[in-house]
């Protein structure tokens, strides 16, 4: 009996199930290949930022420029793999800061069945974003996770919109297109930074692959871990202050990294930081100092933290 | 460029200053070692707006130090001469204002102004800055999986014209 009903649960749900996860299949693609200009905002705490954005395909590479429209004018121009940041003089202090960029955007094939083993996706209903119609996804996972809730374009698949939620529905971070046009023609004066002819300064990096994760070698390690994170990337140091061993996780949508290093004589210190949906918690931990930062709950971090531990 | 200095030496009190702001901080008091007096009131005005309970004994080390700018300054000085410096200025606001951010649970009495204040801010500058470039480094980690910023890499400047 227990099992007729698990079936004719399966059943049910099996198509709402599989529509969803389709649509975000679409919205990867949509987000690289399509053609679209807008301004977006990108909310994160207490602070908020306004970007336009041009994106295209040139010789079947996506191209994108970024500019920030409050602030420092930021320019950042993505072709392919290579992107190179542009900043006007007097503000290199802002080189420290990430720019946010819309969000899947910078990532490879979505990773759809990993994310589908933590998180459950549920159609929401319709909204308007930005003059269009969207269809609205709610991604969510047990106490370890936060929640994520995106707005997808009916007619193209796009991201319109998308929020990190707490567990108590508070919006962590948003990320929001406040006007945005989709299909038309992006013209070459439009993907071309103004900034490159004046006096700036200017970096670029080519993004790759990170290698294979292997800790190997590795003295620490966490004891424990929220369910469905994996190891992705690894990373030890040593110098003539000591060593640091780094591991980054993810559960195919939040990502959280670990850092350890000797702890110093000197007194202990505890920290605890937040920007939006960013957690950072650096505390003693014995003869370790260790620093969890992640998008991930506060409880998640302090868990995790005090669960690493030397390599028997 | 005054703003600039006092938007700066709020991130200071907000333990969220920069490389650039603590050298731009530096440069504008070896110009005008009066601005320690603006900024000890600046600091006190933040706290106050933050709902923190001003002791004013940062102004009692100010007027020992007064004497310092009468003899020739040093060419340079340490950085946690500086610091110090700044510290003073700031006095006790510094760090009731950090501990509104940074929590440590572990020192609640921390509120004795003086030396100690000078060497935790220190300590916490320190901290934080190791703990910027770790936020930089997961920003970037984390790009590849939910891609949510670009993050320019700090390695090379390149001087475009």
């Amino acid at each position: 009996m227990k099992r007729l009903l698990l079936v004719i649960v399966c059943l049910m749900s099996m198509p709402a199930f599989a529509m969803e996860w389709q649509w975000l299949n679409e919205m990867r693609s949509a987000i690289r290949d399509m053609s679209y200009q807008g301004e977006y905002l990108h909310r994160r705490g207490d602070e908020t930022s306004v970007f336009s954005i041009a994106h295209a395909t040139r010789d079947g590479e996506a191209v994108e420029l970024l500019q920030q429209l409050d602030g420092s004018m930021i320019e950042v121009l993505r072709e392919g793999d290579r992107v190179v940041c542009y900043y006007p003089k007097g503000s290199e202090d802002l080189v420290d800061r990430a720019i946010p960029a819309a969000p899947f955007s910078q990532m490879g094939p979505m990773q759809l069945e990993r994310i589908a083993k933590s998180y459950r996706a549920m159609a929401m209903g319709e909204a308007r974003v930005a003059g269009r119609d969207a269809r609205v996804v709610s991604l969510s996972a047990d106490d370890w996770r936060y929640q994520h809730k995106l707005w997808l374009d009916k007619a193209t698949g796009l991201l319109l919109q998308s929020e990190i939620r707490g567990q108590d529905g508070t919006v962590l971070e948003q990320f929001r297109y406040t006007r945005l046009t989709i299909g038309e023609p992006v013209s070459d004066q439009a993907l071309q930074p103004s900034l490159a002819k004046a006096q700036v300064r200017q970096q670029t990096q080519y993004r790759s692959e990170p290698e294979q994760p292997d800790a190997g070698g590795f003295v620490t390690e966490p004891g424990w871990l929220p369910p469905m994170f994996e190891l992705e990337m690894t990373e030890r140091h040593t110098g003539s202050d000591g060593w640091m061993e780094k591991r980054v996780y993810s559960d195919g949508l939040a990502t959280f990294s670990v850092f350890v290093e000797p702890a110093m004589d000197e007194d202990p210190m505890d920290s605890q930081a937040r920007m939006g949906a960013t957690h950072a918690v650096m505390q003693q931990q014995g003869d370790l100092m260790v620093t969890v930062i992640g998008e991930i709950p506060v409880e998640t971090a302090r868990r995790l933290l005090s669960s690493v531990q030397r390599v028997q | 460029m005054n703003d600039r200095v006092n938007e700066s030496f709020s991130a200071f009190l907000d333990g969220e200053a920069s490389e650039v702001d603590i050298q731009r901080l530096m440069k504008a008091l070896d110009k005008n070692p009066e601005l320690l007096d603006d900024w000890h009131r600046l600091s006190q005005v933040q706290a106050a707006m933050a709902g923190d309970v001003v002791v004013d004994v940062g102004r009692q080390r100010l007027d020992d130090s007064a004497g310092d700018h009468v003899e020739p300054p040093a060419p340079r000085r340490s950085l946690a001469k500086r610091l110090s410096q700044m510290a003073v200025a700031a006095g006790v606001a510094v760090v009731v204002v950090i501990g509104a951010r940074w929590e440590t649970p572990q020192q609640p009495d921390t509120q004795v102004a003086g030396i100690q204040d000078v060497d935790a801010a220190q300590a916490r500058f320190e901290a934080q800055q190791r703990l910027n470039s770790y936020l930089r480094q997961h920003a970037e980690a984390a790009s590849y999986s939910s891609g949510h910023a670009v993050v320019p890499s700090n390695l090379q400047w390149e001087a475009s014209e």
